[in-house]
């Protein structure tokens, strides 16, 4: 099925074990996108993970982009 | 503070070897919150609760071990990381009550002899503890099903007779 | 996309020419009506064969490829006319149209050649070809490119759901089977996706984790002690790991004999007395539970109070009263040593100057008591200074070395303000076991009063129903009490071992001299929570998913069932585990329906088929549902609301049905958004209906 990462990133925003863990409040949240920076290293790794999966990047490739992405 | 009472609170009572499992199986080792650690089935927060109950127990019982130097024996915290305080310190009225811990001696004592005193107070300490927890570990062992008894510990206090 | 028409040339029954057995469809509900033997089956088999190279079996009930099938493909007629030596063609060609404008013209070609009257030689294998046209001229697809082209017909996952007969139903949501649902959604919908993004996340997580205790031991002061920790914090995670199954697995358990015993109650006819005891039932269950929770915290508050409030005192007193004795004796000799200091302090020994002669020798520098002279710097002048410190040190200290008045008095205060305390532990310890043994009762009257509502089930169960009834009811009983306390006995085995765990890890954490690696350390804080997110969100995702469907479901079987009084119940998704659902059907009360008649049944696995279709992305207007006999075990007055939801909620479907044989009964379908009807009549122009080598399907649309 193809990913609707617009969509995959909605359901990931409206958890509240990511709220918890990042600390950010519902609007930060609800505000938040692919392109700008939101500067909390989780959902920026949450944002990694979905446009690589959803660019069909194989399981390795997805997770070398995060660690990249955390080693920044 | 000064210096006895600081040598005081730095008391660290020991107990046998013999009963460390049985301590192990009723109070938490280590650190934590005291809420996980009545979840994890424990009755004592702490080994040093386990101990102050012991020598209580061995107190009200007028039980007392006494310990040589060969013993095998495990030591914990000092006295002063038990809490709460108030108690600790009931505990050490109870204890230079039973001793012959000099208190007047004390206070013109040289290093040497303060030493000596504070011995004194921590076997006496150590003989009440190690009495109860050898109390405890005999009941246990008689009637096992007992560990599954929530209140088995407040009803053997509550058995105690005064005085 | 949209389906414009099949042909058939001598496949099964359909003897003759694409030309003569060709029934061109459009978009909206087309109806293929047909009596049992007419062609109906056969032109679902069409379908199959012409994308799929199989054909559905009636002696095996499976679909089975044409190699096996072989020369049973061919029209008897075709095959009774062939002469020995001759070839007979089958050909099955479909014409479909993509949104975008674009042909496809798919076929499948199979021969046989007569060997004898009864043999027949078959192609190895059928062919497939499919051309496309964009726009005036078709051309040839790439073989490669076939199966992405029969794919936009209809994809696989889709296939069971879409493309189905009658017969098929009862096997795509069975309601004995826990995981047909769960399997339909997780095909269906875009679930897929959370799952391996939480797949993923693991993986990572695995890494991290592995990284970080690596990095961890290396800063280790006692790298063989971390390993042997390590390996503990690995067994004890495995231990965690197995009883998180286990109480999964219970809980599941647990959910079937509540739905066993649900279903059970729902076969008693008291249903006002059910309703009733079921009510209550529920009522003492959750008030049993509340105090079961409270009487824990009681028990576990219990130790807690001996330091919190200083029930260990109990017997203290006379202990007390043995220091405040000691006390007093010491209180009087210390105050007795402070005021002879103070006398001591006015009054020097004889032959000791007084401090300020003293002074005066010094500045003279001479002594007054012997008359020698005391120079400055010499021993005789420093030994008369010194009398002047000793004095000013004695005045300093008083006569103790350690004074422990403070402390003393401080812990006598202390004590004594026990007292009162000390002499109301007894009351209070009285009163918390009162409250307890009272708890206690209580939740032993609401067991006895469960017990007597079982009894009383059990009793109206015997009313109706036989013995094996009530000896059912009281199995799943039995399981119900069991696997609640496997429950609760996993939770508190799993909490200690959680406890454990957390000590351990803590004692590694002690072993760290330094610092670990911070990358290794953010990797495995960042990849743990990326895991708890992802393992949420796919939870999520899944329940809106349930809930949505049940939704659907309910609107469409509402919709099916609107003008039908007879069709009774509602949908309702049961939640048996984490990520496992059965479909019930529940009455007006919620209890689960006892064999609703078979109409019932049938309309509400439909309702369920095609709300998963229709629940997420545009398959409803993308795909054509294509189904033979349907509605076979549903009475025809059941019938219409299906047919309406069909021309409703798909752009294209094509339905052969024996619906509507009668002509009065096809004005049922006015106001439908109707595609093409035909009516199939299977005859033999010899006029023997049973020679079978004469048989040949009319195709007659008629609307």
């Amino acid at each position: 099925m193809k990913c609707d990462r617009e969509e995959v990133l909605k359901s990931y925003l409206k958890s509240e074990i990511l709220k918890e863990k990042t600390g950010m409040s519902d609007e930060e949240l609800m505000s938040a996108n692919f392109t700008d920076d939101s500067g909390n290293i989780l959902l920026e790794v949450v944002k990694k993970l979905i446009l690589s999966y959803c660019k069909e990047d194989g399981d390795i490739v997805v997770l070398r982009n995060i660690n990249n992405s955390l080693s920044q | 503070m000064n210096a006895i009472e600081k040598k005081l609170y730095k008391i660290n009572p020991v107990y046998l070897s013999d009963y460390e499992d049985m301590i192990k199986s009723h109070a938490q080792f280590g650190g934590g919150a005291a809420d996980t650690k009545f979840t994890g089935g424990k009755s004592f927060s702490n080994v040093y609760e386990f101990y102050i109950y012991a020598f209580f127990i061995g107190l009200y019982k007028g039980l007392k071990q006494e310990l040589v130097d060969d013993d095998k024996t495990k030591t914990f915290w000092e006295m002063e990381s038990w809490k709460p305080r108030e108690l600790v310190d009931y505990l050490l009225v109870c204890a230079i009550g039973q001793s012959k811990f000099d208190m007047i001696k004390i206070e013109k004592a040289d290093d040497q002899e303060v030493v000596e005193q504070v011995k004194l107070l921590k076997q006496i300490i150590e003989q009440y503890a190690n009495g109860g927890l050898k109390y405890i570990s005999e009941i246990l062992q008689e009637q096992e099903d007992l560990v599954d008894d929530h209140a088995f510990f407040i009803k053997m206090l509550s058995e105690c007779v005064d005085n | 996309m949209i389906i414009n028409s099949i042909s058939m040339k001598n496949f099964q029954c359909y003897y003759g020419d694409l030309e003569r057995n060709t029934l061109i469809f459009k978009e909206g509900l087309n109806i293929v009506i047909g009596d049992n033997g007419a062609g109906k089956s056969k032109l679902f088999d069409a379908f199959y064969w012409v994308l799929y190279d199989r054909v559905f079996s009636t002696d095996s009930r499976e679909f089975v490829s044409t190699n096996v099938f072989k020369d049973k493909l061919i029209s008897e007629k075709a095959k009774h006319g062939c002469e020995i030596g001759g070839t007979v063609e089958v050909e099955v060609v479909l014409l479909a149209k993509a949104s975008v404008g674009t042909e496809f013209r798919i076929s499948r070609l199979y021969n046989a050649k007569k060997l004898t009257d009864r043999e027949w030689e078959c192609d190895p294998a059928s062919r497939m070809m499919i051309s496309e046209k964009k726009a005036v001229n078709w051309s040839l697809v790439d073989r490669a490119k076939h199966d992405s082209v029969l794919r936009r017909v209809i994809p696989d996952h889709l296939k069971p759901y879409m493309w189905f007969q009658g017969e098929q139903v009862d096997s795509l949501m069975d309601f004995r089977d826990k995981t047909t649902l769960t399997k339909a959604i997780n095909l269906l919908s875009n679930i897929d996706i959370y799952d391996d993004l939480m797949a993923i996340s693991k993986k990572g997580q695995d890494k991290a984790v592995r990284a970080f205790r690596k990095a961890q031991n290396k800063v280790s002061k006692d790298k063989d002690k971390s390993e042997t920790l390590n390996s503990k914090r690995r067994g004890l995670e495995e231990r965690v790991g197995k009883l998180r199954d286990s109480i999964e697995n219970n809980k599941e358990q647990l959910e079937i004999a509540k739905d066993k015993i649900e279903e059970l109650i729902g076969r008693v006819d008291e249903a006002s007395d059910k309703a009733e005891l079921k009510k209550k039932k529920e009522y003492l269950e959750k008030s049993l539970d509340e105090e079961s929770t409270r009487l824990d915290s009681k028990y576990n508050g219990l130790h807690k109070k001996m330091f919190t409030d200083y029930w260990v005192l109990k017997h203290a007193s006379p202990f007390f009263d043995n220091y405040s004795d000691k006390y007093r004796s010491y209180f009087d000799a210390h105050n007795k040593a402070v005021t002879a200091e103070n006398a001591q302090e006015v009054k020097l020994p004889i032959n000791i100057p007084q401090p300020i002669h003293v002074n005066q020798m010094l500045d003279e520098e001479k002594c007054f008591v012997c008359g020698r002279e005391a120079h400055k710097d010499t021993p005789e002048y420093d030994h008369i200074k010194s009398l002047l410190v000793r004095q000013e040190v004695d005045a300093k200290k008083g006569p103790f070395v350690n004074d422990c008045s403070k402390m003393f008095q401080g812990i006598y205060d202390n004590a004594l303000g026990f007292k009162q305390l000390i002499s109301n532990i007894d009351n209070n310890v009285a009163e918390e076991f009162a409250s307890i043994h009272k708890l206690i009762e209580s939740m032993d009257d609401k067991k006895k009063e469960i017990s007597d509502i079982h009894e009383r089930f059990e009793g109206l169960l015997e009313g109706d129903e036989s013995e094996n009834i009530v000896n059912a009811f009281r199995t799943h009983e039995t399981n119900r009490e069991k696997y609640h306390e496997l429950v609760a006995e996993d939770g508190k085995r799993l909490a200690s071992i959680e406890s454990e765990l957390a000590k351990v890890i803590a004692e590694i954490d002690k072993l760290v001299e330094g610092s670990i690696d911070s990358a290794a350390e953010q990797a495995n804080t960042i990849f743990n929570d990326l895991v708890a997110v992802a393992e949420s969100v796919r939870t999520n995702v899944f329940a809106d998913l349930i809930v949505e469907l049940e939704q659907e479901a309910n609107s469409l079987f509402k919709g099916m069932s609107e003008n039908n009084p007879a069709i009774k119940g509602r949908i309702k998704l049961k939640r048996i585990s984490s990520g496992s659902y059965i479909p019930v059907i529940v009455d007006a009360n919620g209890y689960i329906m006892h064999n609703p008649n078979d109409s019932n049944l049938v309309l509400v696995k439909l309702s369920l088929i095609m709300s998963i279709i229709l629940s997420r992305g545009k398959r409803a207007e993308r795909f054509t549902l294509i189904t033979d006999a349907p509605t076979a075990k549903m009475a025809t007055n059941y019938t219409k609301g299906f047919y309406s939801v069909l021309s409703e909620k798909f752009t294209q479907s094509i339905v052969a049905t024996y619906d509507f044989l009668n002509a009065e009964d096809r004005s049922q379908l006015s106001g439908f958004n109707m595609g093409s009807v035909y009516l199939l009549q299977s005859y033999t122009p010899g006029g023997d209906p049973d020679n079978r080598s004469d048989l040949e399907v009319e195709i007659a649309r008629i609307a």
